[in-house]
């Protein structure tokens, strides 16, 4: 066991390794983003300087080994429109960001494994149906569209819920409840099709043979084996809800990552909109580890349903 | 806001051929009425008219309303398909040929070959797409171009997995063990035994991604990434929208429904396809 | 005298590093016009040697050769051309999405002259089948018939050695005795040796001159099938023999018979 976590742990820091070169390059590496910084009224010289006083006229194996050798002091650069260290700025809105998305993440859990499993147990009835039309909806919809749609019926129309910024607890719900249309949809669908799938095996007949009610046998084996594929799905799913949040708290005015990653497109400010990219794709690789983790602690216990 | 594949079967009444008309012929309507707009009695979409600013939906000569700018909401939700398709075609497109051939290279060379394109999907797939977009974009500029490019990063990870998983389980099976035997070179293998076999599964993922790539395309063009003015498309629109949201609605609800229904179909369509080409419902 | 169309020198096959050879040390040749057997149960390497001595695998060590053409996986096209082999699994071994006649035209357009000497419809006729089936797919045909058009697709390349990895495992058995009469007719006829690998010494026996027996990578017996089946020296071949259904009721029945007739 020691031993499959240390490998995932090296693959682990392979792909990031590699994605915050796909962040270097991206940021860093390609275009002009010192003509893009100074608008395009700017002059060559003007441009020129500025790409000298950023060090963006090294050669670039140079400037990466700089990105690198500052990563690793936990040095993500300085913000270029407000002069300060991105680290700094990031951490400061970081709590608002996980405050949005474990909520988000705690709604679709609660909401869309009970559904799914809802839906698998009483398979082709019309709960099976309207679970498999919320989940389809949940695919279909813009998260930021829903976001505003509900904040006229629930904040406008209705006045039983804020309607953004980040103030008093209520007022994580209505960007909550958007942001988690997504994971909800696709753990909806998730537990239901696994779930069927255990719930046809034949131990489960014979646990019923046994005199073992419905219930307990959903409650026991049934969880225990769909929680391996949901669980790859929460990996797989970081990227998306983080790519979710930046959209859901710009119409929110949510104080998290996400907004100060839209002000980073305002001000062209590369060295921060690189910066967020490496803490979203650090975010993604941790949390990914920790599953990882997870696994092999769950899996010599139960049977491995395919994932 | 990936789409993951599944392959939960589905209520019945998506199931069968009658469901791939269903689903699809609406999208072709939509499809024949977006290429037509010109020729259709639709005021100009980027004519402003102060006067007539804000109307709700209903005004007289304005069906569906005006904007903030006096500009009909109508015309512009038939002008803004145009975009919205075409970049969600086209990057679906771009997506689908990079994602499949690497994920048939890395199938069927296996090796190094294999190990980089896994590599490379794992991190693509670790980077959120709307902040490596919000990188490109502060360096590049915007463009079409680079607007493309990050909807083809977005998606090619999809299909190169899915792939990638078939090809493995084809390389091995005896029909292509006969065709290495007869003297058939890979590439050839590759392009006229294993891809046609695959046909199904590639025609499946696109129309699913297709749904994707337009939700993507929206968010960007939502934050001011993608389409902007005097181009149109329905994200864009929305944009636009989010400020006038308590006053006048309709200018943020329609685009949005239109993408909704759009996407709907196109993932009803999907799951229709995939019906029909896997009856034996196939596992990703 | 006639040539040898496979000499297996000394080879072994390791898949796995540190792991049990699937092959080792086996020797054995294929000569024209001969048929050879190679029977064993499953993992005991026949499946292994039939890959490698089509140039389907690399050989770990040992050398595979067919007159002077050394047989491995980077041969070039005109030399697998000599070299042909058939599956256990006859629509399995059709691309599902070819049609017969469409399949025949590649491997014409990519061997030029080799091909030449036969038409489609001969060569369908040579195999025992209707023409007509060249527009057809692989799911149309029964098992019997595609494997015989796999057999057609090897003996269009005019093959020396013809590998045939159980290749009427999964047929009816009133199938298998129609494939087995047809290999044995194309090995006299057009002069090529068969290497026949099958788990069922039954079948074996009826149609090899020479048989080998494998149990785990090694074989453990060798001779004549008449050798092999009525005096096996090795106990694991008197095992694999006893498990022939119905020769337990043959034996029973022949003891029985003298019990009877004796005084």
């Amino acid at each position: 066991m020691i031993k499959t976590i240390v490998i995932r742990l090296l693959l682990g820091i392979a792909t990031l390794f590699l994605a915050v070169t796909v962040a270097f390059i991206v940021a860093h590496g390609s275009g002009n983003p010192a003509a893009e910084l100074l608008g395009a009224s700017a002059t060559p010289e003007r441009v020129a300087q500025l790409q000298h006083e950023l060090g963006l006229d090294r050669p670039l194996y140079v400037q990466y080994f700089d990105f690198i050798g500052g990563l690793l002091r936990g040095d993500l650069g300085t913000s270029l429109r407000y002069n300060q260290p991105n680290l700094e700025l990031i951490m400061q809105r970081i709590p608002a960001t996980f405050e949005l998305t474990a909520v988000a993440l705690a709604i679709a859990v609660v909401v869309g494994i009970p559904l799914g499993t809802l839906a698998a147990v009483k398979e082709s009835t019309w709960i099976d149906r309207v679970t498999s039309a919320v989940a389809l909806f949940g695919q279909s919809v813009p998260v930021f569209w829903l976001g505003m749609m509900l904040i006229l019926i629930f904040a406008v129309q209705l006045g039983w819920l804020p309607a953004g910024q980040r103030n008093g607890p209520l007022s994580v719900v209505l960007p909550a409840v958007a942001l988690s249309t997504l994971p909800m949809a696709q753990i909806a669908r998730l537990t239901r099709s696994s779930m069927a799938e255990t719930l046809g095996e034949q131990f489960i007949v014979a646990g019923r043979a046994r005199g073992l009610s419905r219930a307990s046998i959903i409650l026991r084996h049934g969880l225990r084996n769909s929680s391996i594929p949901v669980l790859t799905i929460f990996g797989l799913q970081i990227g998306a809800l983080l790519s979710g949040a930046v959209t859901v708290e710009y119409v929110f005015a949510w104080p998290g990552l996400g907004t100060l990653a839209t002000q980073a497109i305002e001000g062209r400010d590369f060295t921060l909109a690189q910066a967020v990219v490496v803490v979203g794709v650090f975010v993604f690789v941790i949390v990914n580890l920790i599953i990882d983790v997870l696994y092999a602690v769950i899996d010599p216990r139960i049977r491995r349903t395919r994932a | 806001m990936t789409a993951v594949v599944d392959s939960m079967p589905r209520a019945g009444f998506v199931r069968g051929r009658g469901a791939v008309i269903g689903f699809g012929a609406p999208l072709v309507l939509l499809l024949i009425v977006a290429i037509l707009a010109p020729l259709l009695p639709l005021p100009d979409p980027n004519l402003q008219d102060l006067g007539a600013s804000l109307l709700a939906p209903g005004s007289p000569g304005h069906a569906l309303g005006t904007d903030q700018l006096g500009r009909d909401i109508l015309s512009r939700l038939v002008y803004g398909a145009r975009l919205s398709l075409l970049i969600g075609a086209i990057g679906m497109l771009l997506g689908a040929i990079i994602g499949t051939v690497l994920g048939l290279l890395a199938g069927y060379y296996r090796g190094i070959v294999d190990i980089i394109v896994s590599w490379l999907i794992d991190a693509q797939l670790a980077i959120p797409f709307v902040l490596l977009a919000i990188a490109l974009i502060t360096s590049n500029g915007r463009s079409l171009i680079v607007l493309l490019l990050v909807l083809a990063l977005f998606s090619w990870a999809q299909y190169a997995r899915v792939i990638r998983g078939e090809t493995l389980a084809l390389r091995s099976r005896p029909f292509v063990l006969a065709l290495r035997a007869g003297g058939v070179p890979g590439y050839r293998i590759l392009l006229r035994h294993l891809l046609p076999n695959q046909a199904g599964t590639v025609l499946v993922l696109a129309t699913l991604q297709m749904g994707a790539v337009m939700l993507a395309e929206s968010a960007l063009s939502f934050l001011g990434l993608g389409v902007v003015s005097p181009d149109i498309s329905w994200g864009a629109m929305l944009s636009e929208g989010k400020d006038q949201l308590v006053y006048a609605w309709w200018i943020a609800a329609l685009p949005g429904l239109a993408i909704l229904i759009t996407v709907l179909l196109v993932n009803l369509l999907g799951d229709a396809l995939r019906s029909v080409l896997d009856p034996r419902k196939r596992r990703y | 005298m006639s040539e040898t169309v496979l000499a297996i020198d000394e080879l072994t096959v390791v898949y796995r590093r540190g792991h049990a050879p699937a092959v080792d040390g086996v020797s054995l040749q294929v000569r024209e016009h001969g048929m050879v057997g190679v029977v064993g149960e499953s993992g005991s390497g026949k499946t292994s040697i039939a890959m490698v001595a089509a140039g389907l695998w690399p050989a770990t060590s040992g050398t595979v050769m067919s007159g002077d053409l050394r047989i491995t996986p980077r041969m070039r096209r005109n030399e697998r051309a000599t070299v042909q082999m058939v599956f256990q699994d006859p629509q399995g071994s059709l691309d599902p999405r070819q049609t017969i006649g469409s399949g025949l035209r590649e491997l014409r357009r990519l061997h030029g002259s080799r091909t030449s000497w036969i038409s489609d419809a001969d060569l369908l006729d040579r195999v025992g089948l209707d023409p007509v089936l060249l527009d057809r797919l692989p799911h149309q045909l029964s098992g019997g018939q595609a494997q015989r058009v796999s057999i057609g697709r090897a003996l269009l390349l005019r093959p020396r050695l013809l590998i045939a990895d159980e290749p009427t495992s999964a047929l009816d058995v009133s199938v298998q005795a129609q494939i087995l009469r047809l290999l044995d007719e194309i090995r006299r006829e057009e002069g090529l040796g068969i290497l026949f690998i099958s788990h069922d010494l039954a079948i074996v026996r009826a149609i090899c001159e020479e048989v080998h027996v494998m149990r785990a990578g090694k074989v453990v017996e060798s001779g004549t099938a008449e050798q092999v089946m009525d005096n096996p020296t090795h106990e694991y071949t008197a095992s694999l023999l006893a498990a022939i259904p119905g020769r337990e009721r043959r034996e029973q029945d022949a003891i029985g018979r003298r019990e009877t007739t004796a005084p």
